[in-house]
């Protein structure tokens, strides 16, 4: 009897365990490590050693006195972390009244934070963090931070240095490597440049915090000893406290809304909006079926191949795919499509492939679909019928479907020119889209934010393939731009410093109107000519090849261009300054979708150097990137900043909706509008348009053939 | 001193990564509705006389904001009735009630109830129930019902209209702070014709309309 009551006691207690070790996914409320007041992952003013997970963006705005921060952190790996970030500090004036009014300081920074290790059983998750680097550097703090999960508890402890070392409760362990670690100088005027040296470097900290998990309520407790001391202007009654204390509340998986109480006299609220771009969480219409043909459906195809043609045209048109040309032969059918829909190649191939297999007679093994991009075919795909078939029943997996099919460079004689079928083009083709859009000035000594909301119509003539005609045009709806009063002081040739003028003359404007050819005179390489006005602030005449080896991870262009500054007001005249520039660029990409370019060149102002740019692209089709830029100025002529430096990001907008997109959403900022490493905004570069089409991506998106 | 900081940034702007050829051989269209409609046929409405002519007992389904399917009576295990779906997703009803799902993201996998009847007498007291789940695991949930009648209306069914009665029942667990009213609209008989029914925190609500009463 008691073996039986001991027995029963283990199986409920394993029952208990059980039931305990899942309800975390039962509860309302999905509780994440949240954002410090700084934007990365962290406690409140300490950071932890938890990470956003990969492919996100989070927006952060934690409002208190003296310091607000306004934050954008995103994540390119689940073990880096990257923000930038403006701060308000309330309690300085930005400059001299003549020059900046009442308006409050404003300073820029950029944080870096990695995961070194995982958490495990036994060890804590560790991470190494540099705060406000590359900035002015007055919050400029480096961290070795670790934090262990104890069921709903998360305990960080940590060692700080500069800003988060302010406390100085601890010896710099570091000065036993070399004695210059013991101290750390003031950061350069100039701002934006990596002080290296001063890393890891003069008083340490040991700082901590506990943090408890609410799910069933939606709340994170938190609690830290803050070792900083960021109310360095000294307009600040002392710190009374060195512990604060908070509540997280996640309002939903995107929203987090903080209220936190800190050095015993300040509240502090802050709001948190995430989003996750690593996947396309919502569903798209499936592909469309269509029934086979039955013998005498196939006969009168047989004996009428327009009929095959002009059904196919037509039930791929209801997917959006356009036939470009097709060729129903013997045991083959080719067939060139261009879309419009698809964000993916490889989906409207395979939805060519499944409506060629339905509609085709039953002698057709094979089906050879010749991708488009504009005019340019990018990419062949040679897929078996039989193949296909079982693969879209389930019969045969994607990935042996892959390896039965090739993908394969097409030549430079287009099938669309060649084939049998070629649907009746009427030229000249007009297009236009419209869409609002929006500049801004942010961070200026006349108001941290001016901006304009305008709307934006594109024309598009196309005379005959490859030659189009585009013009973008803007016209102002609402601007405060009028306040500008900042004329550049830049000591060289003003191609991007006069923004203000530009801004505040060209309200409404011609953004381009430019001539632009494409071909493609040889397999795997093309080119691109353009004439007009280039871009709102140059016009001029040039061009661009590029050699993208289809089976290669690799390509080299070049582009050059003789361009003339264009008037402040955007319209047809022209400043005196001309110049010529052009680039050599050499294009990587290494694994895990992390693309390098290279660019060597010559720049509008003349100066000369190089540009390098890193992203990293998720599957969904998300890009997080970096760029930095450095030629033949010096520091002192290049200004603050001291080499040019930003960073951006797109988000295809069917991550948004239920259907299918091309679209883009775009943002890319330069810390500052300086004259040094600018480069002409070329359109419909060749690289945007067959850069991703290469036989890597195709096999990164292969799965989609099926979708 | 702060050096004059000159910020541009474009925001929001929506491009395309490809060059636009959605006008592209334009001009096909009408003429060809004729090849389309020799070669289609597949329409996704649920057509009432394809529901009239199976001779099995049916209904519809809806889960969340998803597509209506077809379900059909697959068995009847003593007061358990199994229904089926074309994408092998199953429904077990007892009482009107979903005792069980499979084939879902998330699935009721069982459920403990106190004994229940619609003709007794439901309407003063708390009944309590332990669920269970799967993907992810969770077992013995404990849940509270509570009943309410809420008048009688003409309800609009798949092949009629009937005089229903509408009962709510407000379901409860303190344990993950989940709270949900499920509907059931039930005639004189008691069979239940039409519900709408939360059946795990994970699974948006399940609606069902009978169309072929179980004989």
């Amino acid at each position: 009897m008691l073996k039986n009551k001991l027995l029963l006691t283990g199986v409920c207690l394993l029952a208990s365990y059980a039931s305990k070790a899942s309800i975390d996914d039962y509860y309302p409320y999905k509780v994440l490590p949240s954002a410090s007041n700084y934007g990365n992952t962290g406690i409140l003013e300490m950071p932890n050693a938890r990470m956003m997970q990969e492919g996100q963006l989070r927006w952060n705005f934690s409002a208190s006195y003296p310091n607000e921060f306004t934050t954008l952190t995103a994540s390119p790996f689940n073990w880096l972390e990257a923000t930038y970030r403006y701060t308000e500090i309330k309690n300085e004036k930005y400059g001299p009244s003549g020059y900046s009014g009442n308006q409050t300081l404003k300073d820029k920074g950029f944080d870096i934070k990695a995961l070194i290790k995982k958490e495990t059983y036994y060890f804590p998750a560790i991470a190494l963090g540099l705060r406000d680097i590359a900035g002015s550097g007055d919050f400029s703090s480096e961290y070795l931070v670790g934090t262990k999960k104890y069921g709903k508890l998360d305990l960080t402890l940590g060692l700080g240095w500069g800003v988060l070392g302010t406390d100085n409760n601890i010896g710099n362990p570091l000065k036993s490597i070399r004695e210059g670690f013991g101290t750390r100088n003031d950061t350069s005027d100039l701002g934006g440049s990596f002080t290296v040296k001063n890393w890891f470097s003069g008083k340490t900290a040991l700082f901590g915090g506990i943090e408890y998990d609410i799910p069933k309520r939606g709340l994170r407790l938190k609690m830290e000893y803050d070792t900083s001391n960021p109310d360095f202007y000294e307009k600040v009654s002392k710190v009374h406290s060195r512990f604060n204390v908070g509540v997280d509340y996640s309002w939903s998986e995107n929203l987090n809304i903080t209220t936190a109480f800190e050095r015993g006299s300040q509240f502090r609220v802050s709001f948190k909006l995430t989003g996750n771009f690593l996947n396309d969480s919502i569903p798209k219409p499936k592909p469309k079926k269509v029934a086979k043909l039955n013998k005498q459906q196939q006969e009168n195809v047989k004996n009428n191949k327009g009929i095959f043609y002009t059904s196919l045209n037509l039930n791929l048109r209801q997917e959006g795919i356009l036939i470009q040309g097709a060729e129903l032969r013997d045991d083959e059918v080719d067939v060139a499509i261009a879309t419009g829909r698809f964000f993916s190649a490889t989906r409207p191939v395979g939805r060519t492939a499944r409506m060629t297999a339905a509609l085709a007679p039953d002698e057709v093994k094979k089906i050879n679909i010749y991708h488009m991009n504009g005019d340019l075919e990018v990419a062949k795909f040679s897929i078996g019928r039989d193949y296909f078939e079982r693969a879209d029943n389930n019969k045969l997996s994607s990935a042996e479907l892959l390896e039965l099919s090739t993908i394969e460079s097409p030549n430079e004689d287009a099938l669309y020119s060649r084939a049998e079928f070629q649907p009746t083009v009427t030229f000249p083709e007009f297009n236009w889209s419209m869409s609002p859009g929006l500049n801004h000035q942010i961070g200026g000594p006349e108001g941290f934010y001016l901006g304009q909301l305008f709307w934006k119509t594109d024309f598009t003539f196309k005379f005959r393939r490859n030659l189009l005609l585009y013009s973008s045009l803007g016209f102002n709806i609402y601007d405060t731009f009028d306040d500008f009063a900042n004329p550049s002081q830049s000591s060289i040739p003003k191609v991007r410093s006069d923004i203000q003028e530009y801004l505040s003359e060209g309200k409404n404007n011609i953004q381009r109107i430019q001539l632009e050819y494409f071909s493609q005179p040889f397999k795997d390489v093309f080119t691109r000519f353009d004439l007009g006005y280039l871009e709102p602030m140059f016009g001029g005449v040039g061009g661009e090849v590029l050699w993208r080896p289809f089976e290669k991870n690799y390509s080299l262009g070049f582009s050059l261009h003789k361009v003339k500054q264009r008037d402040y007001d955007q319209l047809f005249s022209f400043r005196d300054y001309q110049t010529t520039t052009g680039h050599l660029g050499i294009y990587y990409d290494f694994p895990y979708q992390i693309r390098s370019q290279l660019l060597i060149g010559k720049y509008l102002a003349g100066d000369k150097g190089a540009t390098i740019d890193l992203s990293r692209r998720f599957q969904s089709g998300f890009s997080l990137g970096i760029f930095a830029s450095k030629t033949n100025l010096s520091a002192e002529e290049f200004g603050e900043g001291s080499f040019d430096k930003g960073f951006y990001f797109s988000i295809p907008t069917q991550l948004f909706y239920a259907d299918f997109s091309t679209g883009i959403i775009s943002f890319g900022l330069h810390p500052l509008t300086k004259d040094g490493a600018a480069k002409l905004q070329q359109h419909n570069t060749l690289i945007s348009i067959v850069g991703d089409q290469n036989r890597d991506s195709m096999i990164r998106d292969w799965d989609n053939l099926l979708k | 001193m702060k050096y004059l900081l000159n910020t541009l940034a474009i925001i929001l702007f929506a491009s395309c990564s490809a060059i636009d050829t959605s006008r592209i051989a334009p001009g096909y269209g009408a003429a060809f509705n004729s090849i389309k409609l020799a070669i289609f046929g597949d329409n996704n409405e649920i057509d009432k006389n394809l529901i009239a002519n199976i001779p099995y007992a049916s209904m519809l389904v809806k889960i969340g904001k998803g597509p209506t399917a077809l379900m059909i009576l697959e068995g009847v295990n003593g007061d358990e009735y199994t229904w089926v779906s074309a994408d092998g997703v199953y429904l077990v009803l007892k009482e009107g009630k979903i005792v069980k799902t499979e084939g879902l993201p998330n699935n009721l996998f069982s459920r403990f109830d106190s004994p229940f009847k619609w003709s007794q007498n439901l309407y003063e007291q708390t009944y309590t129930s332990y669920l269970s789940f799967r993907n992810p695991r969770l077992d013995n949930l404990k849940v509270t019902s509570i009943y309410e009648e809420n008048g009688k209306f003409d309800v609009e069914l798949v092949f009629s209209n009937k005089n229903l009665q509408l009962v709510e029942e407000q379901i409860e667990s303190e344990t993950i702070a989940w709270s949900q009213t499920n509907e059931y609209w039930i005639d004189n008989n008691n069979f239940v014709w039409k519900s709408t029914q939360y059946v795990s925190p994970k699974l948006p609500p399940i609606h069902y309309r009978v169309a072929k009463k179980p004989l």
